[in-house]
């Protein structure tokens, strides 16, 4: 956003820019006070990573063990496969839920009934507060191969007893991926909606009388204007790309697709279970692995983006 | 003219049965998890238990909401979440809204720094015992000030309110502005907030519905039930309906406790969901159209 | 606040409220407090007004203030752990259902108090000193923590139902019809399954027959089919314990079930059966729900399934489905082995006394209490004289659970059951406790009429299964430093062991693998979890 040209024109020196923007400080003010106490004051807890947590001795008291809780996940037997199972879950989540809010949004803004698309938006805002247990039991009713609609369905029209689905463990992606589409869908396009409703009408007049077509304004217009959105939020879905829901990957895996289900957290929880008292010390050191790899994603798109398209976040 | 006029009528028409078949089915898909769950909670819990709900009530019965309506621990924690998610929301919002404006201003030194600083909170925290002997040492355990504090400002939602600012109110505005000798704060204030209606509403949003799901601040610093917010009371009852064969000891006692959450699980769920839908579309009206014209032009 | 809550629940429940001795409440000054953590059970309504609060507060002359910890137990153990490590003054007590583990490791770090010497004071814990010499030594054997220290009091209800869960019933109505026998044997029950699949036995003329059903262990409790066929070929504890571990023949060795001949031969079987459409592989994915619709559909469907509990049919014992199901017994494989899945009753811990106690006294007191024997039942089964009754007048023409076949009359009558609603009775039995077997034997089977099938079918479970095992490995107890050892292969282990066997059953992997599952589970560190095991077993020796 014509970084260079503002160089040129704020020539004085930093102290002057600095007393002339007091008042940007002042706004900032309370949030780097929250910031400062809420955030990073308890950031030294990420040294337990580092440590053996021992709860009589507290954070600080706690033996160093070094690389110690690292290398006890680097090296467990499973640690390849359920990476393996968390990045294809991960990647291809991004690669499905995050175009298709925005398609949605898009379709749904062009479409001329205003109250039908009220309506619309607001029921597929809900499904989202199912929680994850009532969901994933949906799921698997749904999907029952005897007594789902999946099931009762496809006997309708075959007169056969439908393939068990949930037991093919390489469905089991799609099942996740596309279930989460299904929910989700609707919240996460609420972003894109309310970009898009702060687009110029003029724009859309001046179109109309051109004699431009609704796609070729959604192709035109509409797009490019929640362009930023969309990449700021995509930037921002990299780096959440580890944080595959725990919760659900838990309640859906099942023996026929565990070799596909078994994820970082579920693994760590199930680990975690065998060892008494929660180790602190290898769950901030697993989560720390999560973060460097979505800061480190996010840092990567986020430089590409700004070459790119110029929008960044930092 | 005419002829093009009927020419793009018909591509229109064409694309908008397209579109409206594409946006049907979809909210025909999504309608089903709702329609689940509210016959669900019209059933018995047997019912439920068995797998008969599909998409209407079967053995209809309201015992579900008279439970959830007669239950008090139900109430006070409605009440609780409503007064969390009013406070804390309020709190959220205008904090975001200060932090996210003065970040967009790059040409004062620091603020990209700043900026950084905010992203970094996304991804590293120190984890739950720094953050539960913070809360301790600020004495604030049991309070509400426990529930609205942390997490005042998400990175994520500053985040979008700036990219949201940075690509809605043009440079040139602030630079006139400061030609009439609008300060900063007045210029916040004067036009970046009536200008900023859509994204307030999807923070409104954003953060109201952090607060009404919210558990895990709850759980952790929440010990009177006097205090306890609504997704506690949730948890409690789905806690209850799930069986573990491998955590419990005598598994079919369980079973018969599962059947009574099963009963007021999804009228519970129901009730839950109420005030988020009601929201919903009041925050719609903000995302008005147009809001840009009239300011650019004026 | 607190008179508040009480006048509400008073409002709310008039009858109970009467009931309750007020004077406790009024001279609350005087009385000594005790703190008792706990995870709230949803279905108590108000545990400051609950009359086993009241009978503790009275009996023991103390005031009882609780602080109740989340209903989710791993939240609660969270909640727990983040209060001990950030120094903050914990509760004098903590009633919470906590793994040996957790208890030692809390121990021995100082959290927990030992009450050995307690326990050995006849005068201060009479109750508990008054439980039989031989149940007596079991839980001072399950609670004593490697260090030699006992940090915890436990329950004790060992009702040998629970113990087989992995229970078959077949389609009686189904084999009358085709004119069969009850099956007894492996190849018997797989003639008897081919004509349940092809002969049509619920006679819709529509192939919908499932011969054989089950649901998975993480879902449904004992529905797991594959662990009750499995040991007909070799004794598996159905991973109930020790990580499905087991003993040898010479009662020394300890051994891995999944990784011989026999389970080989086992899983063969089952894939056969599989292979015929026999064995419903869904039986791998259903979860509870679906699992109870299938087994509700009309007419029946199922012609063989292993079920835990009859709670899974809608309406259970009176569900018309059921009345067509008997029992099977362990059948007996090709090489004579008819096992029942079962493991040894492990008591488990509830209560424990923190190092911020102001009388540690005073609650070892109370935690004896629980001990006696009205108490006890108090905790399960609510208020004596109104929800049960040891009284002849009304035990007397109640049937007990084991009359039938054992003999044992009816000692305990329910007079209005506690359990299955939101009460304001017990805790949910979420506290230390003590029923013998000869109690539990003696329980009201709360049938009514001639029909007292639920008290049958248990005596029938009793003899079928209750014996069909070899002997059986001991609940080990680990040191913190075995346990963090072995933590991960144990999670890796079981995860394979079940997946495989899935796999193998269903035909998704070919039997010809069965060297690389061998290799996979000894890379996986087997060998370093049954040396682990076995020293765990010869220390406890």
């Amino acid at each position: 956003m014509g970084k260079r040209k503002q160089k040129v024109s704020t020539q004085k020196s930093l102290w002057k820019r600095m007393a002339s923007g007091w008042q940007i400080y002042l706004l900032l003010l309370l949030p780097m006070i929250y910031l400062i106490i809420f955030c990073y004051v308890p950031m030294g807890g990420l040294v337990l990573a580092f440590k053996k947590y021992d709860l009589s001795k507290g954070i600080w008291g706690s033996p160093w063990v070094g690389l110690e809780n690292f290398r006890k996940f680097f090296q467990s037997y499973k640690f390849t496969v359920v990476l393996r199972n968390t990045l294809t879950l991960a990647v291809y989540s991004l690669l499905v839920s995050f175009p298709i809010p925005i398609v949605f949004a898009l379709l749904l803004n062009a479409f001329p009934g205003r109250r039908y698309k009220k309506v619309v938006q607001t029921v597929t805002y809900i499904p989202h507060f199912i929680s994850t247990v009532v969901m994933v039991g949906i799921i698997m009713q749904v999907l029952n191969n005897r007594v789902g609609i999946y099931g009762s369905l496809y006997t309708l029209f075959t007169g056969e007893i439908a393939p068990d689905i949930l037991s093919k463990g390489k469905l089991f992606k799609h099942i996740f991926v596309w279930s989460g589409v299904w929910q989700s869908t609707g919240y996460n396009a609420i972003i894109y909606i309310a970009a898009l409703s702060n687009v110029d009408q003029s724009l859309h007049e001046a179109a109309c009388i051109d004699g431009a077509t609704r796609f070729q304004r959604l192709r035109y217009i509409d797009w490019p204007s929640i362009r930023p959105t969309a990449v700021i939020m995509l930037i921002l879905a990299a780096g959440g790309i580890m944080n595959v829901s725990f919760e659900k990957a838990l309640l859906m895996q099942n023996d026929l697709n565990i070799a596909y289900s078994e994820v970082i957290s579920t693994y760590v929880y199930k680990v975690g279970l065998q060892t008494g008292i929660g180790d602190f010390s290898l769950s901030t050191a697993i989560g720390m692995f999560n973060s460097v790899i979505n800061f480190i994603l996010l840092v990567i798109v986020n430089g590409i983006s700004k070459r790119l398209t110029d929008n960044s976040i930092f | 003219m005419g002829r093009t006029k009927v020419k793009k009528s018909r591509s229109d028409l064409a694309f908008y049965v397209i579109t409206g078949i594409l946006i049907t089915v979809f909210f025909i898909l999504v309608l089903y998890p709702i329609v689940f769950v509210v016959a669900a909670s019209f059933s018995s819990g047997d019912a439920v238990s068995s797998g008969k709900v599909f998409l209407w009530p079967v053995d209809f019965s309201l015992d579900g909401y008279r439970t959830v309506f007669n239950d008090r621990d139900v109430l006070i924690g409605f009440r609780n979440s409503l007064l969390y998610m009013v406070v804390g929301t309020t709190i959220n919002v205008s904090m975001t809204m200060c932090a996210a404006y003065a970040l967009t201003r790059t040409d004062v030194p620091g603020v990209n720094k700043i900026m950084f600083l905010f992203t970094f909170t996304m991804f590293f925290s120190g984890g739950m015992i720094p953050n539960y002997m913070l809360i301790r040492n600020l004495h604030i355990m049991d309070t509400m000030w426990a529930m609205v504090l942390p997490g005042a400002i998400s990175a994520y939602n500053l985040i979008i309110a700036r990219t949201f600012i940075q690509s809605n109110i043009p440079k040139e505005l602030y630079e006139a502005a400061e030609m009439d000798g609008c300060s900063d704060i007045k210029f916040f204030l004067k036009i970046v907030l009536p200008l900023s209606g859509a994204v307030i509403a999807v923070l409104v949003l954003f953060y109201g519905v952090a607060h009404w799901n919210s558990y895990f601040n709850a759980m952790l610093y929440l010990n009177d039930p006097e205090k306890y917010s609504l997704p506690i009371i949730l948890k409690q009852i789905l806690i209850s309906s799930q069986i573990d064969p491998s955590t419990v000891t005598d598994p079919e006692l369980q079973m018969q406790i599962a059947r009574i959450a099963n009963v007021i699980k999804y009228a519970l769920i129901v009730v839950t969901m109420i005030p988020i839908v009601i929201i919903y579309p009041f925050i719609q009206k903000y995302f008005v159209k147009g809001v840009m014209i009239g300011s650019i032009k004026g | 606040m607190k008179t508040k809550k009480i006048l509400a629940v008073m409002l709310a429940m008039g009858t109970v409220a009467a009931a309750l001795p007020m004077g406790s409440l009024a001279s609350a000054e005087e009385t000594p407090t005790l703190t008792i953590a706990l995870s709230q059970n949803a279905n108590v309504e108000d545990y400051d007004t609950n009359y086993l609060t009241q009978l503790i507060e009275s009996e023991c002359g103390i005031n009882v203030e609780f602080l109740l910890l989340p209903t989710a137990t791993e939240d609660a153990k969270s909640k727990l752990a983040l209060m001990a490590s950030s120094g903050e003054k914990l509760p004098d007590v903590v009633c919470m259902q906590l793994t040996s583990l957790e208890v030692s490791e809390y121990g021995s770090k100082g959290v927990f108090l030992p009450m050995n010497d307690y326990l050995d004071n006849a005068e201060l814990t009479p109750n508990f000193n008054s439980i039989g010499d031989e149940d007596k030594a079991a839980i001072l054997q399950a609670i004593t923590s490697p260090d030699g220290n006992i940090y915890t009091l436990a329950d004790w209800s060992p009702e040998d139902f629970n113990l087989t869960p992995y229970r078959c019933w077949i389609n009686k109505t189904w084999l009358d019809t085709l004119g069969l026998e009850v099956p007894t044997t492996t190849d018997e029950l797989k003639t008897v399954l081919e004509a349940f699949a092809t002969q049509d036995p619920n006679g819709n003329g529509i192939n919908d027959e499932i011969a054989l059903s089950g649901s998975v262990p993480s879902a449904a409790w004992g529905c797991f089919t594959p662990y009750y066929l499995m040991n007909s070929f070799i004794f598996y504890n159905g991973d109930l314990a020790n990580n499905g571990l087991a003993l040898a023949e010479d009662g020394e060795t300890v051994i891995a079930p999944f990784i011989t001949e026999e389970w080989k031969a086992g899983l063969e079987y089952m894939n056969s059966l599989c292979e015929e459409g026999l064995l419903d592989p869904s039986m791998f994915t259903m979860d509870a729900t679906q699992f109870t619709a299938m087994l509700d559909q009309t007419p029946n469907q199922v012609g063989c399934v292993c079920v835990g509990g009859w709670g899974y049919w809608t309406n259970g014992l009176d569900s018309e489905n059921f009345q067509d199901f008997v029992l099977l017994p362990p059948l007996e494989g090709p090489e004579g082995v008819a096992y029942a899945a079962s493991f040894e009753y492990c008591p488990n811990f509830y209560y424990n006394i923190t190092k911020d106690c102001t009388d540690p006294e005073l609650a070892m007191k109370v935690g004896d209490f629980f001990y006696r024997k009205d108490v006890s039942y108090t905790t399960r089964y609510g208020e004596e004289g109104v929800d049960w009754s040891t009284d002849e007048a009304d035990t007397a023409e109640r049937v007990g659970l084991y009359e039938d076949m054992l003999g044992i009359p009816c000692k305990i009558a329910i007079l209005d059951n506690q359990w299955s609603k939101v009460q304001n009775k017990h805790w949910y039995a979420a506290c230390p406790h003590y029923l013998s077997t000869d109690d539990y034997r003696g329980l009201d089977s709360m049938q009514t009429g001639d029909d007292n099938r639920n008290a049958v079918l248990r005596a029938t479970s009793y003899e079928m299964y209750y014996d069909a095992h070899p002997e059986m490995l001991p609940t080990l107890v680990y040191t913190q430093d075995e346990a963090e050892q072995i933590s991960s292969i144990a999670t890796d282990v079981k995860t394979y062991v079940s997946s495989s066997l899935a796999e193998f059953v269903t035909g998704n992997r070919p039997l010809s693998d069965w060297d690389n599952y061998l290799e996979e589970l000894e890379n996986m560190g087997l060998s370093y979890l049954v040396e682990t095991a076995q020293t765990a077993y010869d220390r406890a020796k």
